[in-house]
């Protein structure tokens, strides 16, 4: 190759990367400041749920036990997403759910369900806003219950093809938080209705850094509570009236996000309650306690590592290194090729 | 455009493109169609690699996690189908298609302008 001919296609590759450059921030607009940009499509991440409530009847003047109740719910959470446009992604789940209900020591039900929800709940990119999408809300306003002869078959198949979402309302995605997020910081969590601008918003604050060890490893991470005043307050604010809780009613909710990508890998929640019926000589207490671990980060890159890092058990970037090879070896095979 | 260079051109959008997808699935589509249609330089061969390759890479996020979980058992075969189903039922899908096809004849000629100077 000669130096003109080479000089020519240094040219010719530097306007092709140019143009590159010019379309990835256009597909990029959702790498936004502040988030990590896998949180938004998150795939085959499975979370471990168990929930556990105990009903307790005593006898208030002997204090003998007089009967009790137990729910346990054991399953996992599966979740799926894809992109509806440019600003939105579309996330589903597959739910897999066994329960169980004690009464008084003796197993009075069990049952297990799965149960596929398709993508359609819709995030916005570089927010924590999850959108409700049009199918839903024609679900909701019930215009799709069965198929009939207004309905048919097509005529969903259709609905689900331009599956847009519907703007006004939308939810705090529990999910993940800003990257940037630090020690005192307030996480909102609930909904907003922006159309009559009010929601349900309870503050989560940002308390300490914790390092928590799940099955894909030991992770650095922030610490949220969400405490029983700060539900207290929302709530009173949203119903405009004021609220008292009895003395014997405790609750708090600790989230365990990932410093890195800002996703959640841990949640517990635990609620104690508990009061006596005067006229039946009865004291009941009710004890809630919920677990979520991340048992697989599928596409969310946490720690640094992606889904093929994973999956082949890599260090962290290894398919982005190698990538960047292949692409520098095919650049350099196609200026260095003769026809 | 030889054969040869039109499947490899065709191999790698889709070795390039898928791990990039799983990361952000428009920078993979972006990046698989372009080197890919660049090795296989001709606009034809460019637009052939971007209609073949574009729905693959675009869906691989949300469909090769699935695979994944029903062969490992965790999902069975009826959601599996319907969850797959909904997944290409997307008239997006179409329109990266076509976006993907113009980037893929783009590409294919600065392939082919490269390939002719050399």
């Amino acid at each position: 190759m000669t130096y003109q001919g080479l000089k020519m296609n240094v040219r010719t590759i530097f306007i092709g990367l140019l143009i590159l450059l010019l379309i990835v921030p256009v597909a990029n607009v959702s790498a936004s400041p502040g988030y990590n940009m896998t949180v938004f499509s998150p795939n085959n991440v499975i979370y471990d749920i168990k929930l556990l409530g105990i009903v307790r009847v005593y006898n208030t003047s002997t204090q003998d036990l007089m009967g009790s109740q137990k729910i346990s719910i054991n399953g996992t959470i599966t979740l799926i997403s894809k992109r509806i446009d440019i600003n939105y992604y579309a996330w589903g789940a597959n739910l897999s759910i066994s329960y169980l209900v004690v009464e008084n020591n003796t197993i009075k039900s069990q049952s297990a369900i799965q149960i596929p929800v398709p993508p359609i709940l819709a995030i916005k990119v570089g927010t924590r806003q999850i959108y409700l999408t049009q199918i839903v809300m024609d679900v909701l306003q019930g215009k799709i219950e069965n198929i009939t002869e207004n309905i048919t078959f097509s005529d969903i198949m259709r609905r689900i093809a331009f599956n847009k979402p519907v703007p006004g309302f939308y939810i705090y995605n529990p999910f993940y938080i800003p990257t940037d997020s630090r020690i005192g910081d307030k996480i909102p969590y609930g909904f907003y209705n922006e159309t009559m601008r009010k929601g349900l918003i309870i503050n989560g604050s940002v308390i300490g850094e914790e390092t928590i060890s799940i099955p894909e490893g030991t992770f650095n991470t922030w610490l949220v509570r969400i405490s029983e005043e700060e539900v207290l307050k929302a709530i009173e604010y949203f119903i405009e009236e004021e609220i008292e809780l009895p003395e014997e009613v405790n609750f708090s909710l600790d989230l365990f996000y990932e410093k890195q990508s800002g996703w959640l890998l841990k949640g517990i929640s635990i609620a104690h309650g508990s009061g006596i019926e005067e006229d039946e000589n009865v004291t009941i207490t009710v004890d809630i306690s919920g677990e979520l671990e991340l048992e697989n980060s599928g596409t969310v890159m946490i720690g640094g590592k992606t889904f093929f890092d994973k999956m082949i058990g890599a260090p962290p970037y290894t398919t982005i290194a190698i990538e960047s090879l292949v692409i520098v070896g095919v650049l350099i095979y196609v200026v260095r090729r003769r026809y | 455009m030889t054969k040869k260079s039109f499947l490899a051109g065709w191999a790698v959008a889709l070795i390039v493109g898928i791990p990039l997808a799983t990361v952000n699935e428009i920078i993979g589509l972006i990046i698989g169609v372009a080197i890919g249609s660049l090795l296989a330089a001709s606009k034809k061969g460019g637009g052939a690699i971007g209609f073949l390759t574009a729905p693959w890479i675009y869906l691989s996020p949300y469909i090769v996690p699935l695979m994944i979980n029903y062969l490992r058992g965790n999902v069975p075969l009826l959601n599996l189908l319907l969850l797959i189903g909904y997944g290409l039922l997307d008239i997006v899908v179409i329109i990266f298609t076509i976006v993907a096809i113009i980037l893929g004849v783009i590409f294919g000629y600065i392939g082919l302008r490269i390939a002719k100077k050399s």
